[in-house]
């Protein structure tokens, strides 16, 4: 037993050193990464700086700043389909950020086909959710249920009449966050947003290339994804405008496994 | 009853604003038509608004070359939104005695003391048709046009006449649909009387303003004029009362009869190119005949006061292509301007209009300015050559305002700075591109995203209740050890003892009654009734003080004592002395 404990006692600060060091190792290699394929973006080398910021991305470093460099190479690659995909990612998680919003517009405004704007959420406006994103919903409600059942846990020896007021507006507080980090998971997972990667999409009445074309979009288009069939995908703008693509013409915005 | 009272008010205050409407007294002038024949008998109406009396009859003036026979003298009042209008309306009937251009007016006429004079018509007399020519049918319709060579987007007349001395209803007209040719009433239709191949016709003339906005020869088609021929014989009893000239309208659709359809002849047009030769640069394909006027207002200010320049253009022609006339930037002033007004007026001749344009000139320094003239071009069809119209040159004089005087005294930069900045510029969008991407090394973290990987996550969302729930449950176990029991047990006699004395108890048995209910429940025991011995040995039983015991037994001595004595009354500081042996007994025993 002595022997086990002595091997534990020896092998976990290994193991911890190891893996720091790896971790450490990993960030220096990203950081690396960042700066090559800002380098190359900046010499106009566009289709390396997009391998680049994608292999940063495979590798987890996966934040809103990358994809808006990523749909920056894309823009001036001329991709405007990919451009606004990952504009459209990067604001799902830095929705505050002027540069995006400035450019994301700039990209929108390149687009061929007049839609009106998906409503893919009725409450979008509610508490600003629109200006939150789910990080930072989750990191706020954390804090405060910390704090709320530390001041519980106070309460425990000493019921003093502040402590009481205290938990009773922490109390308010969570139920306003919890709500809040509630609607933003149900607008995270139920958005079926998605762009049109293709220069012209026929959009047909069927899942077949046979079946009539009832009407065509055009690159960087955003529709909502239905449903997917055998390489096909029911996407709509509207009531009144369904048709099915094939699945390699878009591609959604928040990434899901599901093929129902 | 308030209602009658009402309207007699109202009726009275129309009549006495009727006075007030005499103020603004008008005459004008009308013809039934502008062309006539010496068989011909033209209505003349002299109309005078803004009251309903006149001091003596119009005298007509060149009225020479006509038979001038009274029709009849009718006045009105109408009250229109709350104004109230009057006037008055002289008739009479002219028969030319030769023919020729004539200009007829102005008619004078008397009125609130004043004279007033109307406007000149003109009136074309030709001579009366032919008798030799073939007779006509009783229904007809001529189409002429005023002039048959014009230039693209010139105007010409289209006038229609239909022809009818049978009676006719439910009229419907067609017009013909060109391409490149447009077509627009000139008003009400007129209906006169008249003769034609000798015989008289009761006339419906229709006047159309006539336009081509591409050159080439054109085929006018027939215009087409439906109605009802109305059946004659079988009169009856009703026949005066349909007579009446309501149902003999022939507008009106109280009829029944034979259908019929009459077509005008075709007319030919020619329609020339405006020239290209010396055609002005800023030509904007105004055709017509026109004037400009402009005025400046007032033409002394200080700084920063206000001046309106106002530019008229007014004239016949195609006046709905008058262009929006552009103000040069004045180094001396900002500029506002106004949305321009047109106003066009359908007339006999043709479409004559005025676009009225103002500009707000605010002078940002002193001294005396001078307002470039504006330029106009148009094509003239009548001298065939593109004209030029310009504005008189005005001069604004500008005094120093308010603000530039005590600049001026503080011996400040010159005026020119405060004319910069006081013309500031809309800021124009020269180009458009996205913003670059993001390189600090910080770009490359993922904030709070930690807190969604495996353990921490679920740490920082379950694990303050369960440390918390953990705490709560520990402190229900210690809270149950037979230490802990015997403290709260203490505390909570201790506590009811308090309260118990911090009522009103009405005397000393209620005090040792209390007493003993502290007893009972800090030493679990069961006693009934209380006596100062049983205090004494249940206190030292406990582990009490000798000292304290002896104290509360004659405490419960003294309170006994007085309620045997009959006095129902508590002796004086029992309750504090009862509460602070307890406390002195509470730390003994602990």
């Amino acid at each position: 037993m002595s022997r086990v404990k002595r091997l534990i006692t020896i092998l976990l600060p290994v193991f911890l050193l190891i893996s720091y060091s790896v971790k450490a190792q990993n960030v220096q290699s990203a950081q690396e990464g960042f700066f090559e394929a800002n380098r190359a973006y900046k010499k106009d080398q566009f289709q390396a700086a997009i391998d680049g910021y994608l292999k940063l991305i495979k590798n987890g470093f996966e934040n809103g700043h990358i994809y808006f460099n990523l749909a920056n190479a894309y823009l001036r690659a001329g991709d405007l389909g990919r451009a606004i995909l990952f504009y459209e990612r990067a604001y799902l998680l830095i929705p505050r950020d002027d540069d995006l919003n400035f450019n994301l517009s700039h990209a929108k405004s390149q687009t061929v086909d007049a839609t009106d704007k998906l409503q893919t959420f009725a409450m979008n406006g509610f508490l600003g959710l629109d200006t939150w994103n789910l990080y930072e919903a989750f990191f706020v409600f954390s804090i405060l249920n910390v704090f709320l059942f530390f001041i519980l846990g106070i309460r425990l020896f000493n019921k003093a009449e502040w402590s009481y007021y205290l938990s009773i507006f922490l109390v308010i507080v969570i139920s306003v966050g919890a709500l809040v980090l509630a609607l933003k998971w149900y607008q995270s997972a139920s958005d079926n947003r998605a762009i049109i990667l293709a220069d012209e999409v026929a959009v047909r009445a069927g899942p077949d290339p046979q079946d009539t074309v009832l009407f065509k979009i055009h690159e960087g288009t955003m529709v909502n994804y239905e449903r997917s069939e055998d390489g096909w995908v029911l996407l709509n703008l509207s009531e009144d405008k369904r048709g099915w693509v094939k699945s390699s013409q878009l591609e959604r915005i928040v990434k899901k496994d599901t093929t129902s | 009853m308030r209602k009658i009272t009402a309207v007699i008010a109202f009726f009275l205050w129309s009549l006495l604003n009727t006075a007030w409407a005499a103020a603004d007294i008008s005459v004008s002038l009308r013809l039934d038509r502008v062309e006539a024949t010496l068989v011909d008998t033209v209505r003349m109406e002299i109309h005078v608004s803004g009251t309903r009396s006149s001091d003596a009859r119009p005298v007509l003036h060149g009225m020479e070359s006509f038979l001038v026979t009274k029709g009849g003298t009718s006045s009105r009042i109408e009250i229109v939104n709350g104004k109230v209008n009057a006037g008055l309306t002289y008739t009479y009937f002219i028969q030319p005695q030769k023919t020729g251009e004539f200009t007829l007016g102005p008619a004078e006429i008397k009125a609130d003391g004043r004279i007033l004079e109307s406007n000149k018509v003109k009136l074309v007399v030709k001579a009366s048709s032919p008798t030799s020519e073939p007779d006509r049918s009783p229904v007809f319709i001529e189409a002429s046009i005023s002039k048959q060579d014009i230039f693209v987007e010139e105007q010409t007349l289209y006038i229609l006449k239909f022809y009818y001395r049978i009676n006719v209803g439910n009229l419907s007209l067609n017009m013909p649909e060109i391409e490149n040719i447009a077509l627009k009433q000139l008003g009400e239709p007129r209906e006169y009387q008249t003769t034609n191949s000798g015989a008289a016709f009761r006339v419906l003339e229709i006047r159309y303003s006539l336009s081509a906005s591409v050159h080439g020869e054109y085929v006018i088609g027939p215009s087409k004029m439906k109605m009802i021929v109305r059946k004659r014989g079988n009169q009856s009893l009703f026949d005066d009362f349909f007579n009446d000239p309501f149902f003999q309208s022939p507008f009106s659709s109280f009829s029944s009869g034979r259908p019929l359809t009459v077509a005008s002849q075709p007319v030919e047009l020619k329609v020339l190119a405006l020239p290209e030769v010396e055609r002005p640069s800023d030509f904007s394909g105004l055709v017509g005949k026109y004037q400009m006027e402009s005025r400046l207002e007032p033409a002394h200010l200080k700084t920063g006061e206000s001046a309106t320049l106002t530019v008229k253009v007014s004239g016949k022609g195609n006046v709905n292509r008058i262009p929006d006339i552009d103000l040069p930037e004045l180094a001396f002033a900002r500029t506002y301007s106004d949305q321009p007004v047109l106003e066009t007026d359908p007339g006999d001749d043709g479409i004559t209009g005025t676009k009225t344009m103002k500009w707000a000139l605010v002078p940002g320094k002193a001294g005396q300015f001078k307002v470039p003239p504006l330029k106009l071009s148009f094509f003239n069809p009548e001298s065939r050559k593109y004209d030029e119209l310009h504005t008189a040159t005005h001069t604004l004089s500008v005094l120093p305002g308010p603000a530039q005087e005590t600049a001026a005294a503080n011996l400040m930069p010159s005026n020119s700075i405060t004319a910069e900045k006081s013309a500031k510029k809309e800021i124009q969008q020269l180009g458009m591109d996205i913003l670059p991407i993001h390189t600090s090394a910080g770009d490359l973290s993922v904030p709070y995203r930690m807190l969604f990987t495996g353990w921490l996550y679920w740490f920082v969302l379950f694990g303050p209740p369960v440390i918390y729930l953990m705490l709560l449950g520990g402190m229900k176990i210690r809270n149950r050890s037979p230490e802990r029991m015997v403290h709260s047990r203490s505390r909570n006699a201790f506590r009811n003892l308090s309260k118990r004395c911090r009522q009103d108890l009405s005397g000393g048995a209620d005090l040792i009654e209390a007493f003993r209910d502290y007893l009972n429940e800090r030493f679990n025991l069961a006693i009934g009734t209380l006596t100062a011995a049983e205090t004494e040995k249940i206190l030292l039983s406990n582990g009490a003080d000798s000292d304290t015991a002896i104290a509360m037994r004659s405490l419960i001595e003294r309170l006994e004592n007085a309620v045997y004595a009959g006095d129902d009354a508590q002796p004086a500081d029992a309750v504090n002395d009862l509460l602070g042996f307890i406390k002195t007994l509470e730390k003994e025993i602990q």
